[in-house]
Order: structure tokens, then C-alpha cells, then sequence
């Protein structure tokens, strides 16, 4: 068998680690290290690596001892969760408080152990993959405070990422707060088929709030998450449904699971014929289930 | 790098590449025996530990993440008054893990009591997703835990009497 | 609490090199260079041309290389070793190794394989098949795929190996360690007598063990001579996933003939596996595939040929047994097949084709006290079978064209089979299993043996406690190496139930006559004999072929969720006849934990626990919960018991199948099925 043999020593290269202690000093760090990349629990990084050693970004700031990213407060008319709040934990304390429908899609994150070290920041910055807590704060109309050292800006969730699914911070901010507005919503359903942490290319995730009042839908909203690079709504279903009196009458039923059926059909994005399929039962579905 | 640790609540300081895994850091130069590597992935819960008193799998964390954690493992967790809670129940129903899963198992258990007082069997079978180990039935491994809980329950009555 | 055993992989030892394989990124190609990165001081490569024995890993006539001489045969195939003091270094340098190929040659798939891919080939013919072909008008066929199936879970392994003074001794958990030792003195050229393998417990196997071991051992032992020190070798868990074992893909085509009485009257079979790149045990997989497609019902007129295919995948071959359970499934839901389009209850179809009395099998093997109609009453009555058969075929019939509403999809499906223990070629059992038992003066009892599965040591102790009226505190069962254990032969195949508790109660019963006779210790050594060719003829495969069988038969209901397309469980039930019991919690205990197992193959490793989304309210969330499962067991303490482990795989996929075709109207003929595979088979209706 050949062997040309080989003359070069490994060379040796470990990733550089930045501790801040608080958000000033991450502010600096970040400023004079663009290119460092943010690592709050890393269960995003760590659960792509195959091999046994993990292949990480050659510059790191862990972010996790921060104590002004992990808080979570509450108004009369918003939430507000830090960026480096672990998922168990805003479950535990925000209990009472969270919306349903972001309740139900974070105690979906599993397996369990995950939840005590994912981050929302994290779960939310994750490129080229909207999760599912995305899909839900989108629809929520969730805003995002992102700082730099000497400003911050509040962003609409949105515009974190472009058309391509690419992340929109600049090279020297970082994600710090979410803001969620204490909505209308009287209904929010979450339901999810599959989990992206063991089959990302499979998991199919949606996303319905409904303000329903005396039977009839003031406002709805739907979204449909497939851990893809973008969200999908139909805004033309949306607005077919609001205005419309509960329960629907067959012929309603019918006509809006067919224009959702023409809609998800026609799409170009990444969704296999199966998650099409499912999608279009799924609606089908809940326009039946939807009660007063 | 240089790490500190509180493991079983010892301090420890460690040398190690930022990036080698915590299970493998514990493994090769804390002498933590009690850990298994089945999948990298954490999702066989064979790494757990508790890590700053919660459960975590030690495959997903790098030895830089672990710097001035405080970490119990199998090996922390057995020197506890807790674990008899769940090793009589293991005897009353003949319950018996294997070794490798055994610490796994157990430590997931833990977690679950102290999380749920009266833990429902959707809140097992939801901790235990991931567990892939077929020594043991998950009839028998649902009973043990409930039965766990319930001596949980009991010692702590008694000790706040 | 008892102290915790230590794997492999966690036992530190001081000055141990670690070694790591480099293996081969294509399938197919000629290595054509190599570069490695300078080795420091200490480190040690290894290639095929430093092996001083045969560069093989051979189990009975048939082998494969232990490091790829150049000619590279499947992705994955091992080039070489890096060993050296610290383990990041050694994979430093394996991931900065060099290794370029000739890659213009044409891949072996299975898909569309051709002749000369066919490396062996096995056939059973019985009466006038071709005639009665020709006879018929009506003939039913199907092909029914059995797809490859990766470990669900990974569990060390590895070896640690190290030579002083002249003997080669090997650290290793293995199902077959003087395998290892025979293995080992052929690729090093050291003599079995100077090379001791401690044999190490292992607790739950899908017999990855049998043979991987005898890799991570000659590898390791190889560089612990090379190098004089201490080395350990230890799979990471992508390796063993992607390169150790995984159940071969097999596809069989089944063609009935029926005549105009509705009567089968003749079966043509060919059954094609895929054995990856290099043949092992092809013979004992193609003889089981046929036992188990031949089916134990009564036709007359039977024609079955079996082909082992090479491809370029890594080997594939033993997996939780030798592949009788994939012949099943295609036997079962074939003729559950028939019972639809002859419009017959699936179970008084099989009723009409078992024998009232001595069932035979299809190789003419007499079947004395067994159950089989039993079973089949008991398992269809218990689970209501008929009732809900009928139903759903009503339910099915109304629900053609709707399936775009969520409504109620349910189905229910039935299997009976049996498998066997003991390899069937009877020259594999000419391997020594032999067992030895000492009581000594203080009248404990000592049980010797290679085999060291945990799971069979606690039947040893209760039936020697039996025998002797010894308490289960006296008996000990001895751990230890190949030096002071007799060769058990491979624990395969439940052979450690079977074969090995029967020497544990002659090892017994022969101290039992000496003791009170004669001073202790009274030692006493039994060996298996296999039975001749008269029992069992592999080549012409007839007669008895297994030393013990075992009996089950499931049934299967599930509900198909119509939104995401998920087969629910509703509720499993089966009956067992495995001669003796033990132990029937311990029984119970395994046969629940193999019908999960099973569950988990032929869903794909969907999830089990999940009800219909229908069937929840909009607002509320998902509580899952395990499915309603009954074990029952038939006890005959009279025949020797056959084990339960590869029982649950044998019935369960096809009871599934079944069960999921009913609900969704549409045959579906492979495992495993999973949401996708069931809307693509919807989309094609």
C-alpha cells in the first residue's frame, strides 16, 4: 500500500474563551472582537458535532453568567425575557404569565434535559433554522432589543433575519431582551409533529392565535414552523378567516381549506410533499375543531 | 486551559482544551466512572450530571462552558439521603437498570422528583425520551418511579413533623 | 448498593497508549497514497503490511480483512492505526492523515444487483412446484422489503490490550472471547496459549459483540506488541453506528398458487439479502431467512431459493439473531394477504393450514406438544380479534375516498412464528460449548463458563440451587479469562438459556450422585454434543434444524392519526410458548422490552407513545402514555427453554403491517413504515 509519509507537525489550535461578568463588559469584548461568536448554553453548536471532539469557533464570549441577560420581568402590558434566560427556567417562573401557546411550544423542546440549558436567545439566533419559539414570537408581534457598545435599538422579531435567513446584527451587537406584547389572544394553539432536535429536516410545527368574541374572529393569525429558514404564514387565509362567525358553516370550511391547499401547494419554499400533505389535513382540521 | 469545578463538592482545577466535552473532561481527568458516551448527541442521557443543581448532559457542554460549575454526579448523588427514596422502590418492584444505565436512570429519576412531587406517567415517559436502554420494562420502570415519589413524599412529611 | 461496574472506557490506566482507526471515506476505490503527519516520539502507526499473521477476520470458512491492504470494498473499511500517549494528539493526527483514492470503479448496490454480485446461494424445494403453476388460474404475489436497521443505542466498545512476559492479555467484553483468542494467534502469529482475554460482563447485546471484539482486540493487540506498552482502543459511538453491525436489508418476492377450491396448493419463493462487502455467517443467514419464509403452514408444493448479494456497504449480517425474523414477516403478511383477497378471517385461514396433530415443519422436523393452534385461539381471543377485524373491514370500506377527513382509522393484525436456538449448521456447533460446575468443602458452588451475559447467570444459580437445595448465596458464578474458563462456544442465539442452562443441570446432576459419595470438591465439566445429520441435514435443510424452539404469536391494533399520518398503538397482546420458564418476571420483563424494540423497528423509531391529534382538545396538551400490552405465557416445563429475545421481532412488524394496512386500505409490504412511507403509498393510490 502507498505511503508518501508527511513532514508537517500538527499545529495547534484552541478556541479563545472571553468571561464577561456583565453586560457592559460583553458590550466591550464584542466590540474589539467582532468576530467572536456569542455562546450562551451552545446546545445548538454541540448537538450538530458528529465527533468526539467538537469543532467550535476559534474565538468564544460565554455569555452565561450575566445576570442582566437572564431576566425576566413582567408589565401591565409586556413580557420581557433576557436573551440568556434558560428555557426551564422561564417555564418555572413565568408560569403563571407566558402565553399559552409559547408555553406549550417550549415545554415541547426536548429532550428535557435540554431545556435546562438552551437559552431563548440561543433558540432564536440558531442560522439558517427558525425553531419553533421563533414561529410563535413572530406571531406574537415579539420585539428585540439589540445593543452595541453605546446603543441599542429595538428591532420587530422579524427583522432579525433577511429573506436569506440571514442573522441582521452587526458584527458588534448582540440580542439582550425579548419583548412580548400582552395580547388579544383569548385562543393560542401550539401543536407540533416530530422534534427538530432528533429530526430537524422532518419536525412540522404550528401556530394559531384567534381573539374570538361573541363567536365571532376579531383577529387570526397562523403560522406554520418546519426548522426551514423562513416562517410560513398565509396572510391571505388570514384574512379570509377574520370577521367570520364560529362554528363555520361547511361551505366556509370547505373553502378556506381549499385556499389553503392552492396556497401551500404552490410555495417554492422547502417543504416536502409530506409536510405539504400535512399541513393541508392539519387546517383542514382545526377549521372544523374551531369553536366558540 | 485551566478550569475550576466543585465535582461532588470538591474543588477541583482542571487543564484542558476549552472545547473537549465535559464527559469526556470528567471522565479521563476527574476519574468520574459513572459516565457513559452512547450517542454525543444528548440524547441518551447517559452523560448526565447536575450542573449549578440542574440536569444537563455533559456530551453538550465544552470544558470552557464548566468553568466554576458546581457538578454532582452518579458518584455525588449516591453519598445523598435522596437516593434511598428510589433504590428501595428499585427493590421493592425488582427493578434492576443494567450498569450502564443504571446511573443514567437514576440521576433522570432524581430529577424528576424533584421537579414533580407526584410525578404523572407523561412527565416520565417524557424525561426518560432519549433513554434507549432495553434492560428494563417501562411498565416496571413507570411503577418504580411513581412508588419513588411516593416514599420522597413520606420522608419529607416526616422530617418537616 | 452494590459497587458500580467499570466500563472500558472509563478504566484510567497510567502510561496507556491510545489508538485510534483511520478508515476509508469511499465505498468503493484503490488507496493510491497516504499521508500521515510526522509522528512524535511514542506514537505508532499501524498498516496491513505490519501484520505478521493472516490480515483476517474469519468466523467458520469464511473471513474478511482486518486492515484494508490497498483494495478498498465499503466506506468505512479500516486503513490503519495512530497510537500514541495522548488521546487529542491521536485524533489530531488522524484527522490531519492524508489518504487519497482511485475511485473510477462501479459501486455494488442492492437496488438492481447483477450475477456475479451473488456470492452464495441456498435452495429448498419440496413436491411439484412448476406443475402446480401451471395448473392454476389464480396466483397472489408480493415482495416484502425488510430495510436496514442501525443500533438504537450504542454501548461500549473496544479493547485493551497489553504484552509482557510473553503473554498477550486482552481486556474485552465479548459474546465469543475464544473467538478472540483463536483470532488474535492467528493475526499475531502468537500461540492461543500465551494469549489470556479477560472476559469482561456485558448486560444487553445486539450481538455486536459476536465478532466487532475479535477487530478491536487483534488491532489493539497488534500495537501492544509493536509497541510494548499498554494500548487502548475504544469505538467512538459515530463509529459504532455507522460501521460495526446493522440488520442487512432483505427483500423476498412470494408467489401463491391457489386453485379454483381457494386452496394453496404451491409457494415460490426467492428471497436476495444484502451482506455488504464481505461475507460472514451468509450461511446460517440464508439456511434461517428460508425456515422462516417457508412459513409453518401446511403446503405441499414449496420452492424457496435463497442469494446472499455483495455490495459495497460494510458487512451485515448477525443482528439480535441470524434473520429468521425477516423471513417471518414476509410469511405472515403474505398470508394475511391471501386471507383478504380470498375474503377470509386471517385467522381461521391459518387455522386451516396448521396441522390437528405432530405439526411438522416445512424442512419435515416433528413437532411434539406444541401449541401453535393454542396460541392462536388464545391470542385472538384475548385481544377480541374477529370482532374487530370485521369491524374495521366495514369501517375501511366506508371510509374509501374520505381519507381527507379526520375520522377514525383503525386496523388489526395477527402472527404466529417460531425461532430457534442454536446455530442450524451443525458444523458451527462442533464449536466447544462446554460448562463446569465445583462444590467445594464448604459447600459452595462454583459455575464456570466463557458465556458472561448477565442475564442467563441468575437462571444458573436458581436451577443448580434447585438441583443441589443450595441457596442462591452459595452459588457463585465465576468471572475470569480463557485461561480458567472452558470454552462456552458463542453466546448467540439464546444459546446461553438453552444449550448452556441444560450443561449447568448435568453438571449438577452429576455432582449430585458423587457428592455424599465422594470428598469434596467434586468437580464436574460437561460438553454439548450437536446431533448428526440425521436430525438436521443443513445442505439438503431437512430435519429438526434448531435445538430448541420457541413459540409466540401477537396481535396488533392501531389507529392511524389521519392529520400527521403517525400509526398509533392501541394495543398489542401476545402469547408465548418458550418451553421452561425460569423465571417469569424476568421473562415478562424481556419479552415487554423486545416487543418495544420491535415496535421501534418497524416504526422507524417513531414515536410509540402518542395518541391521535384528533382525539385531543384544541387547548389542551399532549399527554403521552405506553400502549395497553399483554404478555401471556404458555409454560411447558417439560421441553427446554428456547429464550424469548428474537420472538417479539419475528411476530410483531408483521402484526403491525397488518394492522396499519387495514386502517389505511393500502397493502403495505415493508418495515418500516413510517408517516412518509404511508403518504407516498397514499399518494400512489
Amino acid at each position: 500500500m502507498p505511503n508518501t509519509g508527511g513532514e508537517e507537525d500538527v499545529p495547534e489550535i484552541y478556541s479563545h474563551i472571553f468571561y464577561p461578568s456583565n453586560l457592559n463588559e460583553l458590550l466591550s469584548i464584542k466590540n474589539k472582537n467582532p468576530d467572536a461568536a456569542i455562546w450562551s448554553g451552545g446546545t445548538g453548536l454541540m448537538g450538530k458535532q458528529k465527533s468526539k471532539r467538537p469543532n467550535l469557533p476559534i474565538s468564544i464570549i460565554q455569555i452565561s453568567k450575566i445576570p442582566e441577560l437572564k431576566k425576566i420581568k413582567r408589565t401591565e402590558r409586556f413580557l420581557e425575557i433576557g436573551a440568556g434566560a434558560v428555557i426551564n427556567k422561564i417555564l418555572n417562573v413565568g408560569q403563571h404569565v407566558l402565553p399559552t401557546a409559547l408555553s406549550q411550544a417550549m415545554r415541547l423542546i426536548k429532550p428535557t434535559a435540554i431545556r435546562n440549558i438552551a437559552t431563548l436567545g440561543g433558540h432564536l439566533c440558531v442560522q439558517e433554522t427558525r425553531l419553533n419559539l421563533f414561529s410563535v414570537l413572530s406571531l406574537m408581534d415579539s420585539s428585540l432589543e439589540i445593543k452595541k457598545q453605546g446603543g441599542s435599538r429595538w428591532i420587530q422579531i422579524n427583522r432579525l433575519f433577511n429573506k436569506n435567513g440571514e442573522i441582521q446584527l452587526k458584527e458588534n451587537e448582540i440580542l439582550t431582551r425579548i419583548r412580548i406584547p400582552f395580547g388579544k389572544w383569548n385562543r393560542e394553539i401550539f401543536k407540533s409533529n416530530g422534534n427538530p432536535f432528533f429530526d430537524m429536516g422532518k419536525a412540522l410545527s404550528f401556530c394559531i392565535l384567534a381573539e374570538i368574541e361573541k363567536g365571532i374572529i376579531n383577529d387570526f393569525r397562523m403560522s406554520i414552523g418546519n426548522s426551514g429558514k423562513h416562517i410560513i404564514r398565509n396572510i391571505e387565509l388570514e384574512s379570509l378567516i377574520i370577521g367570520k362567525k364560529l362554528p363555520f358553516s361547511s361551505k366556509e370550511a370547505s373553502a378556506i381549506s381549499q385556499k389553503h391547499k392552492e396556497w401551500i401547494q404552490s410555495l417554492t419554499l422547502e417543504l416536502t410533499p409530506f409536510q405539504r400533505d400535512q399541513s393541508i389535513r392539519f387546517i383542514y382540521w382545526i377549521i372544523k375543531e374551531l369553536l366558540p | 486551559m485551566k478550569i475550576n469545578i466543585n465535582l461532588n463538592g470538591k474543588d477541583l482545577l482542571l487543564d484542558s482544551p476549552p472545547e473537549t466535552r465535559l464527559v469526556d473532561l470528567l471522565k479521563s481527568s476527574a476519574k468520574v466512572q459513572s459516565l457513559r458516551t452512547s450517542c454525543y448527541k444528548g440524547i441518551c442521557r447517559g452523560c448526565s450530571i447536575f450542573f449549578n443543581g440542574d440536569l444537563v448532559s455533559s456530551c453538550l457542554i465544552p470544558a470552557f462552558q464548566a468553568r466554576d460549575a458546581e457538578i454532582i454526579t452518579f458518584e455525588g448523588l449516591k453519598k445523598l439521603e435522596e437516593i434511598n427514596d428510589i433504590l428501595r422502590s428499585f427493590d421493592d418492584l425488582e427493578f434492576d437498570p443494567c450498569d450502564f444505565c443504571r446511573p443514567g436512570k437514576i440521576m433522570t429519576i432524581h430529577s424528576i422528583l424533584e421537579s414533580y412531587s407526584d410525578p404523572e406517567d407523561y412527565q416520565i415517559l417524557e424525561a426518560f425520551e432519549g433513554i434507549n436502554c432495553s434492560c428494563t420494562s417501562k411498565s416496571t420502570l413507570l411503577e418504580s418511579v411513581k412508588r419513588s415519589a411516593q416514599y420522597r413524599r413520606r420522608r419529607r412529611r416526616a422530617r418537616n413533623i | 448498593m452494590a459497587k458500580d461496574y467499570v466500563f472500558l472506557d472509563s478504566v484510567n490506566i497510567k502510561n496507556v497508549l491510545f489508538a485510534h482507526i483511520i478508515r476509508s471515506s469511499i465505498p468503493k476505490g484503490i488507496i493510491s497514497s497516504i499521508k500521515i503527519p510526522k509522528l512524535p516520539k511514542g506514537f505508532y502507526c499501524l498498516r496491513a503490511e505490519d501484520i505478521p499473521g493472516k490480515n483476517s477476520i474469519s468466523v467458520f470458512s469464511q473471513g474478511m480483512p482486518l486492515l484494508c491492504d490497498g483494495n478498498v470494498n465499503y466506506e468505512g473499511e479500516p486503513i490503519l492505526v495512530i497510537c500514541g500517549p495522548g488521546e487529542t494528539d491521536v485524533l489530531d493526527i488522524c484527522n490531519n492523515t492524508l489518504i487519497e483514492y482511485e475511485t473510477d470503479y462501479s459501486i455494488y448496490s442492492f437496488e438492481n444487483f447483477s450475477r456475479f454480485q451473488v456470492l452464495d446461494e441456498k435452495k429448498f424445494t419440496r413436491g411439484a412446484v412448476e406443475s402446480k403453476f401451471k395448473e392454476t388460474d389464480q396466483v397472489i404475489e408480493g415482495e416484502y422489503t425488510t430495510r436496514i436497521q442501525t443500533l438504537p443505542i450504542t454501548y461500549p466498545l473496544g479493547a485493551i490490550a497489553k504484552y509482557k512476559n510473553n503473554i498477550l492479555e486482552i481486556d474485552t467484553a465479548s459474546q465469543w472471547p475464544f473467538h478472540i483468542q483463536k483470532t488474535v494467534s492467528d493475526i499475531c502469529n502468537i500461540p492461543r496459549k500465551a494469549i489470556r482475554v479477560n472476559i469482561e460482563p456485558y448486560h444487553h447485546t445486539y450481538d455486536e459483540k459476536l465478532l466487532i471484539p475479535s477487530i478491536y482486540s487483534a488491532l489493539a493487540s497488534l500495537l501492544a506488541v509493536k509497541s510494548g506498552k499498554q494500548i487502548k482502543i475504544i469505538a467512538e459511538p459515530s463509529e459504532i453506528l455507522s460501521y460495526s453491525i446493522k440488520r442487512p436489508e432483505v427483500r423476498i418476492y412470494r408467489k401463491s398458487a391457489i386453485n379454483k377450491n381457494g386452496k394453496i396448493v404451491a409457494e415460490d419463493i426467492e428471497i436476495s439479502v444484502d451482506i455488504g462487502a464481505y461475507p460472514l455467517f451468509t450461511d446460517e443467514l440464508l439456511s434461517q431467512l428460508i425456515l422462516g419464509a417457508a412459513s409453518i403452514y401446511s403446503i405441499t408444493n414449496l420452492r424457496i431459493k435463497a442469494l446472499a448479494i455483495k455490495t459495497s456497504s460494510p458487512p451485515m449480517n448477525v443482528f439480535k439473531g441470524c434473520g429468521i425474523g425477516l423471513g417471518v414477516f414476509s410469511a405472515e403478511t403474505h398470508f394475511s394477504r391471501i386471507s383478504v383477497h380470498q375474503k377470509k378471517n386471517p385467522v381461521e385461514l391459518r387455522l386451516e393450514y396448521l396441522s390437528k396433530k405432530n405439526q411438522k415443519l416445512p424442512s419435515g422436523g416433528i413437532l411434539k406438544q406444541i401449541s401453535q393452534r393454542e396460541l392462536l385461539n388464545k391470542v385472538s381471543y384475548e385481544s377480541d380479534f374477529n370482532r374487530k377485524y370485521s369491524a374495521y373491514e366495514i369501517l375501511k370500506k366506508s371510509q374509501k375516498g374520505k381519507l381527507e377527513d379526520p375520522v377514525t382509522l383503525r386496523g388489526i393484525g395477527i402472527a404466529i412464528a417460531y425461532t430457534g436456538n442454536g446455530f442450524t449448521r451443525k458444523r458451527e456447533q462442533k464449536e466447544a460449548y462446554s460448562m463446569q460446575v465445583k462444590l467445594d468443602q464448604n459447600d459452595k458452588l462454583y459455575i464456570s463458563s466463557s458465556s458472561n451475559g448477565s442475564a442467563p447467570g441468575n437462571i444458573w444459580k436458581s436451577t443448580a440451587g434447585d438441583i443441589l437445595g443450595l441457596e442462591k448465596e452459595s452459588i457463585e458464578i465465576v468471572k475470569g479469562d480463557t485461561f480458567i474458563l472452558p470454552n462456552s462456544g458463542p453466546s448467540f442465539l439464546s444459546n446461553d438459556l438453552s444449550i448452556m442452562t441444560n450443561l449447568v443441570e448435568k453438571c449438577c446432576i452429576g455432582i449430585r450422585k458423587q457428592r455424599f459419595k465422594k470428598p469434596l470438591p467434586i468437580i464436574v465439566k460437561r460438553s454439548f454434543k450437536s446431533p448428526g445429520d440425521a436430525v438436521w441435514n443443513s445442505e439438503k435443510l431437512k430435519g429438526m434444524p434448531f435445538n430448541a424452539l420457541s413459540w409466540g404469536a401477537a396481535v396488533v391494533e392501531v389507529e392511524l392519526d389521519p392529520i400527521f399520518m403517525r400509526p398509533i398503538i392501541r394495543g398489542i397482546w401476545t402469547v408465548f410458548d418458550i418451553g421452561k420458564i425460569y423465571n417469569i418476571k424476568a421473562a415478562r420483563s424481556t419479552a415487554e422490552s423486545e416487543i418495544y424494540e420491535a415496535l421501534n423497528w418497524a416504526t422507524g423509531g417513531g414515536e410509540l407513545f402518542h395518541r391521535p391529534i384528533s382525539s385531543y382538545n384544541l387547548d389542551e396538551i399532549e399527554k403521552i402514555k405506553l400502549p395497553a400490552i399483554s404478555i401471556d405465557f404458555i409454560n411447558d416445563s417439560k421441553r427446554s427453554s428456547g429464550g424469548i429475545s428474537q420472538l417479539p421481532d419475528a411476530i410483531i412488524p408483521a402484526a403491525f403491517v397488518q394492522a396499519v394496512s387495514q386502517a389505511s386500505g393500502i397493502y403495505f409490504d415493508t418495515i418500516p413504515i413510517t408517516p412518509e412511507i404511508i403518504f407516498k403509498y397514499l399518494e400512489k393510490k
